[in-house]
């Protein structure tokens, strides 16, 4: 059996096509399709998703959802299969993450949260917090664009309450 | 490539998010990152979605205190703080999410935050 297939169309206007199981991932897509009818022919338009981000997400739903769909069959595979599996998404996941910017990244994780894709957002998270838990206020301060509001007396009160953390 | 000023800006929501599944001890070290993040780490909200996700650690003490993660086989070792040193029986201790409460002579306790290097002694008998 072939399933259905739905357009989704990124801010720049590219098209993409994708299965509906892998696009109800997302629950506001899965909305969509539900409230709205879908119409075959016509693209979803997703204004806040640029085209190579959208590429992106789409490879993410597509591997989880063959995935996911196996929910009754785990019901009898025994510890180990199942153990076997998470490690292979495990791996998937490190991979797919490994190469990307941080600024990818990003908008990665705002589309996840637009799309609503719990578990994507909660793996972009860790990934972002991993690859900042090393880094200095100041180096924090700058990939989130955020202004240092601290008068220098208050950075040293800080500083000296913790001395051991910046040691 | 976008260069780190046209960066996108993240909302509050999501680096907040992003923040629970930070190490305790990097957070101590974010607390200069801005006045909002200070306030936000001390907000129980905060403190109880981070304690939720952050990952099992091992608490292992003898003369000196190591923190294992279990999962990344990550670990640090620390001193025992100096006031408690010589005065713990660690078999009397009781940790409760990552805190340790400890016995000190004179009917005196103390709680003890290994990840925050922080102690505070109290008195039962009030």
């Amino acid at each position: 059996m072939s399933s259905n297939m739905i357009m989704l169309k990124s801010s720049d206007g590219a098209s993409f096509e994708i299965e509906e199981a892998a696009a109800r991932k997302s629950k506001i897509i899965a909305n969509m399709i539900e409230v709205e009818c879908v119409d075959e022919d016509k693209a979803i338009p997703l204004q806040n998703v640029t085209g190579n981000i959208l590429a992106l997400v789409i490879e993410y739903c597509n591997k989880h959802i063959v995935d996911d769909d196996d929910d009754v069959a785990t019901e009898e595979a025994s510890e180990e299969e199942e153990e076997a599996k998470k490690k292979k998404v495990d791996d998937w996941e490190a991979e797919f993450m490994n190469s990307m910017s941080l600024e990818t990244m990003f908008e990665l994780l705002l589309a996840a949260n637009y799309l609503n894709i719990k578990s994507l957002i909660d793996l972009v998270c860790q990934t972002i917090a991993n690859n900042i838990k090393d880094k200095t206020p100041e180096e924090v301060r700058k990939i989130f664009s955020i202004e240092n509001d601290f008068t220098p007396e208050e950075e040293e009160e800080i500083r000296k309450e913790n001395a051991w953390a910046f040691g | 490539m976008a260069s780190s000023s046209e960066r996108s800006l993240l909302p509050f929501e999501l680096m907040e998010e992003i923040l629970w599944r930070v190490p305790a001890e990097s957070l101590t070290r974010f607390k200069l990152t801005c006045k909002r993040w200070l306030a936000l780490f001390k907000d129980k909200k905060f403190i109880n979605n981070h304690l939720d996700l952050v990952q099992e650690h091992f608490i292992r003490i003898n003369h000196i205190v190591q923190i294992i993660n279990q999962v990344t086989q990550a670990h640090s070792s620390l001193p025992i703080p100096h006031k408690l040193q010589d005065k713990i029986n660690i078999s009397s201790m009781v940790q409760c999410d990552g805190l340790l409460q400890c016995k000190l002579q004179f009917c005196k306790l103390a709680i003890w935050n290994p990840f925050f290097h922080s102690y505070n002694p109290y008195s039962v008998n009030d």
